[in-house]
């Protein structure tokens, strides 16, 4: 990497996905949920022959790809023989007879999959968890790999088999317990380096997709949407995640059985809007059948499922970018100059030069950024190629091309924005306390942020308590969260990428808001030095007073549609849901931001005063689980920042 | 839904696993880089004969009472490692066993293995080293 890129990393400005994980983040589509892998190989066979060695100059390349590709069918299936063999040798000294049965029927079972199709919930299940092992086994992809549309790919084969009795309800239930029970056993890779406080959490954020709409656009809500939200709430594990995806066309029963679940705290599932989501794969230009067979997948990441390689590539430390646009580039923590030189703070006479010269930091920083990517995208084409990972998404087999190489149907690469909600305030606060009202001079203001409030407590105070905030509907902060977000998109949206598709913009953070906070000093909003940032597009904590309804407001006047995911979490009290009314009121909260094209949205279920005791008491807190930023964990095994951030959040109770 | 002692047993099994790191890939995917067969190949077939490799040679594990079956590591939640993308150097293992939250537990034999056989293999020589 350049020095430049060396220097911007090192100060916090962004981080890079692809340093330890693979790219991943693809989700299975319909298509092998119906195909054994001795169908792939006659593709690949037809792909072969179909190779013009005297008009295609990258034939031979197509073939050796497409000969991996063989190679890894047939690793596949010989690695479920093998668990044939093992199931065999066990059941020949197995005493029971009705676990012999079993054993025996599990061996026929992986000697049929996922060679074959599956035409049984067991056979589908046991074929997907072939598929999703080999993926994770060739290497460590991001969000290990998912299933997505579950309930509609198990919909068809769970109603032939109840109808002809050959399944009954326990035997069902049996079934989806052991295979949620797998994601579980397997935690995210172990980080290395300082990147263990950038996401530091077991969960591997493979998230299960519910609702939504068939191919046809009708209503996809069926019968297995409900059992699968049954598994949920009775398994009540981390992994897998879950959520619900909420069309205009979902029954309100479907959101109220979601909100069940909600209710109790855990944080899952987390409620997503399909029409937005269509909406964003077709401006990317996906077919409109690819963009309903999709969903969203990690934490809220936009993609065509089956179809696309949507490659997370770093989190983007847009607060950092201020705090360098007031300092002519320089970073007091690395004690470098890591942006260019465009003036200190006292030399913007207006707040419009202030946002110019913010412009030209973020372009600066998403060049190198892109750079970067560009360079990485091809160290994975060059070296690391996944002929098993592309024999599952579409086109891959087709075009004789890698999942690393642009292979795929779609290929995209995002850069996520984190700490809207911050920088939001931070530029009001400038806007307000400096150009239109003159409370405070440039040089007060520095001083102050200088010396990390310390003798400056008044202004402190008047930088929290008396200036606009966003997330509270009011257009004069929020027009700056507008301004930031076209800023940011301008700067990433459409950028070529090395695989033939182009970088985009998501807005989300997981845990890089503490990470990034942490490189930053105290800043205008009035928040102190290296305290964490606010999370995905929420309001900073407890900044938001005027109760949800303002919230979604605030955060709907950005274009989600724009993007590939943004993430909003709201916490409310237990006590809230004692109202009798609670679920309507959440459901015409939820469906309220969607119709304002909102993204996704997340609940927190749980008091303050919890957490606090839980951080005294953790032992007497071992199974309290709380929603972070797209993803929940335990509150017991988050760090004490990360543990205090959520703590500060604000709490609606019943809405006036 | 109703769980079966069945399922609860699982689950329980699951929640109560220790997670620990497993040297068991590392070790599979430094034997296949080192011997013959990787020579000389392009690098698509290189990476599916190192997968080949791997199922072929990984333990199979199957868990009392269970329907589904296969697991990524070992046993539950034992979990590999990938240094051909990013190599944990000693320090690290050290950090990852020692952590207070979210720790993988190192036992000797993997940090003997990876002091013997992975470091030596693979430093500087990881994707990881080939982008920074």
């Amino acid at each position: 990497m350049t020095p430049e890129w060396l220097n911007a990393y090192n100060a916090g400005l962004f981080t890079e996905f692809q340093e330890q994980r693979a790219p991943g983040h693809t989700v299975l589509g319909y298509r092998m949920f119906k195909k054994g892998f001795l169908a792939v190989k006659e593709e690949i066979k037809d792909a072969t022959d179909a190779l013009n060695f005297f008009k295609d100059s990258n034939a031979l390349e197509k073939f050796e790809e497409l000969k991996a590709m063989d190679i890894a069918c047939d690793a596949i299936i010989m690695y479920a023989n093998r668990h044939a063999d093992a199931l065999e040798k066990i059941a020949f000294n197995e005493t029971n007879s009705k676990r012999r049965t079993e054993l025996l029927k599990m061996a026929n079972i992986c000697r049929k999959v996922p060679a074959n199709a599956p035409e049984t919930v067991h056979e589908m299940l046991q074929h997907y968890w072939f598929i999703h092992l080999g993926v994770i086994t060739e290497l460590n992809p991001w969000d290990s790999f998912n299933p997505g549309r579950l309930d509609q790919h198990l919909y068809s084969v769970y109603k032939r088999e109840m109808e002809s009795g050959s399944l009954s309800t326990d035997e069902l239930d049996d079934l989806l317990g052991c295979f949620w029970v797998k994601f579980n056993n397997h935690p995210s890779p172990p980080k290395m380096g300082v990147t263990a406080s950038e996401s530091n959490t077991y969960t591997d954020f493979c998230l299960i997709n519910l609702g939504g709409v068939k191919p046809d656009g009708t209503d996809a809500v069926n019968e297995m949407s409900y059992i699968l939200l049954d598994v949920i709430k009775e398994m009540r594990i981390l992994q897998p995640s879950s959520m619900v995806q909420i069309s205009e066309k979902s029954p309100d029963r479907f959101v109220h059985k979601a909100l069940d679940i909600i209710k109790t705290g855990f944080g899952q599932p987390s409620c997503f809007n399909t029409d937005a989501i269509i909406q964003e794969l077709l401006r990317q230009g996906k077919t409109l059948i690819d963009a309903r067979n999709g969903g969203a997948s990690g934490c809220v990441e936009t993609g065509a499922f089956g179809t696309e390689a949507y490659w997370l590539t770093g989190y983007f430390n847009l607060p950092k970018i201020l705090e360098l646009t007031l300092n002519n580039g320089f970073d007091k923590m690395t004690n470098k100059l890591v942006g260019i030189e465009t003036g200190y703070a006292s030399d913007y006479k207006c707040f419009e030069d202030l946002m110019n010269a913010f412009k030209l930091q973020v372009n600066y920083f998403s060049d190198i950024k892109i750079r970067g990517n560009n360079v990485i995208e091809k160290t994975f084409a060059g070296w690391l190629p996944v002929p098993f990972l592309s024999l599952l998404v579409e086109d891959c087999i087709m075009n004789g091309r890698d999942y690393n190489s642009g292979g795929a149907r779609y290929n995209t690469s995002y850069i996520q924005g984190v700490g809207l909600g911050s920088i939001t305030d931070m530029l009001t606060s400038i806007r307000y306390n400096i150009y239109d009202k003159k409370k405070i001079s440039w040089e007060e203001l520095m001083k102050a942020l200088e010396s990390d409030f310390k003798g400056h407590e008044q202004i402190q105070y008047d930088l929290i308590y008396n200036t606009p905030k966003f997330g509270n509907d009011d257009d004069y902060a929020d027009r700056q969260a507008v301004e930031v977000f076209e800023i940011y998109y301008d700067a990433v949206n459409g950028r070529p990428n090395t695989r033939g598709g182009v970088h985009r913009i998501n807005m989300l953070p997981t845990t890089s808001h503490v990470y990034f906070g942490s490189v930053i000093g105290a800043t205008p909003d009035g928040r102190n030095a290296q305290l964490p940032l606010s999370e995905g597009i929420s309001p900073f904590q407890g900044v938001d007073h005027n109760g949800p309804t303002s919230v979604i407001k605030s955060a709907s006047k950005i274009d989600h549609l724009r993007t590939g995911g943004t993430l909003l979490n709201q916490k409310f009290s237990p006590s809230f849901f004692e109202d009798e009314d609670s679920y309507e009121k959440l459901t015409a909260l939820i469906r309220s931001y969607f119709s304002l094209d909102g993204h996704h949205i997340q609940f927190n279920v749980v008091n303050a005063e919890t957490l606090k005791d839980a951080q005294r008491h953790p032992e007497w807190y071992r199974d309290l689980i709380v929603r972070v930023a797209g993803y929940s964990d335990y509150f017991n095994d988050l760090g004490e920042d990360l543990q205090n951030e959520i703590i500060k959040r604000t709490e609606h109770g019943s809405e006036r | 839904m109703k769980i079966s002692q069945r399922v609860k047993k699982l689950r329980d099994q699951s929640l109560n696993a220790v997670e620990k790191i497993s040297a068991e890939r590392a070790l599979l995917i430094t034997q296949f880089y080192k011997s013959d067969d990787a020579r000389e190949l392009s690098a698509p077939v290189k990476r599916a004969k190192a997968f080949e490799y791997l199922l072929k040679n990984k333990k199979i594990c199957i868990n009392e009472g269970e329907l589904i079956v296969g697991e990524r590591g070992p046993a539950p939640k034992e979990t590999p490692t990938y240094p051909e993308i990013s190599l944990h150097s000693m320090k690290d293992l050290e950090i990852l066993d020692s952590r207070e939250k979210v720790f993988f537990r190192v036992d000797d034999e993997v940090k003997n293995v990876y002091k013997k056989e992975i470091i030596p293999f693979w430093k500087d020589k990881s994707n990881r080293d080939r982008i920074m």
